[in-house]
């Protein structure tokens, strides 16, 4: 269980960028993170990975990875997890990858280093994996160079890493944000198909996306989580401003059962 | 598509052979530079001495290649040992390793304002003109650039969302700056250095007509372009070929560094 406890934390300057967020994620769910631009939601996944800016750090609150306290392990002993017990989804696929390396050799290397894989296995661990977020032509897509691939195959690609490294949490941050509608509900299918048994950190803005993946969804405004529950219910029954408005520009979306007609 | 390319490349290799050319052909030289035969002084162009001789009767052609050998060893040396010990500096230094020190900026702001010419004359001043002096110099003064390139490059390259994608997935510090950052920046370094290589020819042939330059038992351009100037009236030809030299030799290095440039771009 990774289990967020009291966290807050705090800039230099003393403005607190997080405060007293608790929340827990179990395997086998997928829990949401949502809230306007700023409220501290990528804060949140940094702290958990360690790669808070060297301007704030963590003020008071615990983040238990099973029961491991993660807010005071070395840079050396977080490392240890990242990948191996954390994964990451990133938002925009398309700077995520080191674009003078083949996809291929960036896969490799991963699995190589971090799973101390011998080189085939690695490439044969790579192939198997990215036929299972559907990149059949995989000859092809260890060949390329990131920009060679659109967003989605790059993100796809990513999350065939993530299978790879099999991770026990993940936290996508915006995993869908840089998509166009087919890629993302195919990403979102996969998701839901191959992270059957991880807990996920789901961060987005995407309801339909929100609502189909998660169980419990979180709120976070100005760095306090302002409101939780199911995402039916949020939409329902919102309580915060904010919520409110989410809410009644989703409903906007959904009543349009116009078409586009010749003239 | 395929002459496009083939052109490119041409483009990049053909200089490079001039400049290995100027660097190394120095082995081939029909005479030796320094003898002098005061039989044929101003001798016109012949099978013994290709380009004719000087006023002391020594051969132009062999003058030329041994002045290539000592001006562009300077030149080139004095880059491998920016590139290299600039480099490892420019990284230590970033922020990525080190923590935001304002000591360190403004330090290194503050001696990059200084051109590299003025360094130069401190250290010929200082230390007397020579080859060793002209080429800890010229390295001192393009050395602390290129730390500064470097330095904020990492800075940027650390900045981009794939090195936090790699932290997420475990990578150390050390395996981002050597197998991520340093290929990132590798050919925006060697494109500076072509163009300082440029500009460093022009100093040591600037410096040596002036005559701070590598001293007496030196051939160099500069030198050479000297001692023609006193027969330009009679024997115009012979300030010639060092010109030409130095005009080709800065040529190609601004072509390679352009072409890269543009290859880049793409």
């Amino acid at each position: 269980m990774l289990k967020i406890e009291q966290l807050s934390v705090r800039e230099k300057s003393g403005r607190y960028l997080l405060q007293n967020i608790s929340m827990e994620i179990q395997a086998g769910q997928v829990i949401g993170l949502t809230g306007h631009s700023g409220s501290g939601k990528t804060t949140l996944l940094r702290s958990v990975f360690g790669m808070l800016h060297r301007t704030c750090h963590i003020d008071a609150g615990k983040i238990l990875l099973n029961d491991m306290d993660l807010s005071h392990l070395s840079r050396r002993d977080h490392r240890e997890l990242c990948g191996k017990r954390l994964g990451f989804i990133p938002q925009n696929p398309m700077t995520a990858f080191d674009s003078r390396m083949k996809i291929g050799r960036q896969m490799q290397e991963t699995f190589q280093k971090r799973l101390h894989l011998k080189k085939d296995e690695a490439d044969a661990l790579a192939k198997e994996k990215l036929l299972l977020v559907n990149l059949k032509d995989t000859a092809r897509i260890l060949g390329a160079y990131p920009p060679e691939l659109s967003g989605g195959m790059l993100q796809r690609v990513a999350v065939a890493i993530l299978l790879g490294m099999s991770p026990d949490y993940i936290l996508a941050d915006e995993p869908t944000a840089a998509l166009d509608e087919e890629n993302r509900d195919l990403l979102l299918l996969i998701m839901q198909e191959q992270l059957t048994k991880k807990g996920v950190l789901f961060v987005s803005h995407d309801v339909d996306a929100l609502k189909m993946l998660c169980r419990k969804v979180y709120v976070l405004g100005a760095g306090q989580i302002i409101e939780q529950g199911t995402m039916e219910t949020l939409l329902s029954e919102p309580e915060t401003d904010w919520m409110k408005q989410f809410s009644s520009l989703n409903r906007k979306e959904s009543r349009g059962d116009w078409k586009w007609e010749k003239l | 598509m395929r002459i496009p390319i083939t052109k490119k490349w041409c483009a990049i290799l053909i200089p490079a052979m001039v400049i290995v050319f100027f660097s190394s052909g120095f082995l081939f030289a029909p005479n030796n530079p320094m003898e002098s035969n005061l039989l044929a002084r101003y001798a016109a162009p012949s099978a013994e001495y290709p380009f004719g001789t000087d006023d002391m009767g020594r051969c132009i052609l062999s003058r030329i290649l041994y002045g290539g050998w000592t001006t562009l060893g300077i030149v080139l040396g004095g880059s491998l040992i920016v590139f290299i010990l600039g480099t490892v500096l420019g990284m230590l230094t970033s922020r990525a390793v080190m923590k935001e020190n304002a000591l360190v900026d403004g330090l290194i702001n503050a001696v990059t304002a200084i051109p590299p010419i003025a360094y130069l004359i401190v250290f010929i001043g200082a230390w007397g003109s020579g080859a060793k002096t002209t080429l800890i110099a010229l390295t001192v003064s393009y050395i602390l650039r290129y730390i500064k390139l470097v330095r904020t490059r990492t800075d940027m390259e650390m900045g981009k969302a794939y090195v936090m994608c790699a932290v997420a997935a475990g990578a150390s510090k050390l395996r981002i700056l050597l197998v991520h950052i340093f290929p990132n920046l590798i050919s925006e370094m060697i494109r500076f250095l072509c163009l300082s290589c440029a500009d460093m020819i022009l100093a040591i042939t600037g410096f040596s007509f002036i005559g701070l330059g590598l001293g007496d038992n030196m051939v160099d351009w500069g030198g050479m372009i000297l001692d023609a100037r006193g027969a330009l009236v009679l024997h115009p030809t012979m300030i010639l070929y060092p010109i030409a030299a130095v005009i080709l030799s800065t040529l190609c290095f601004n072509i390679i560094g352009k072409q890269l440039t543009a290859k880049e771009a793409e």
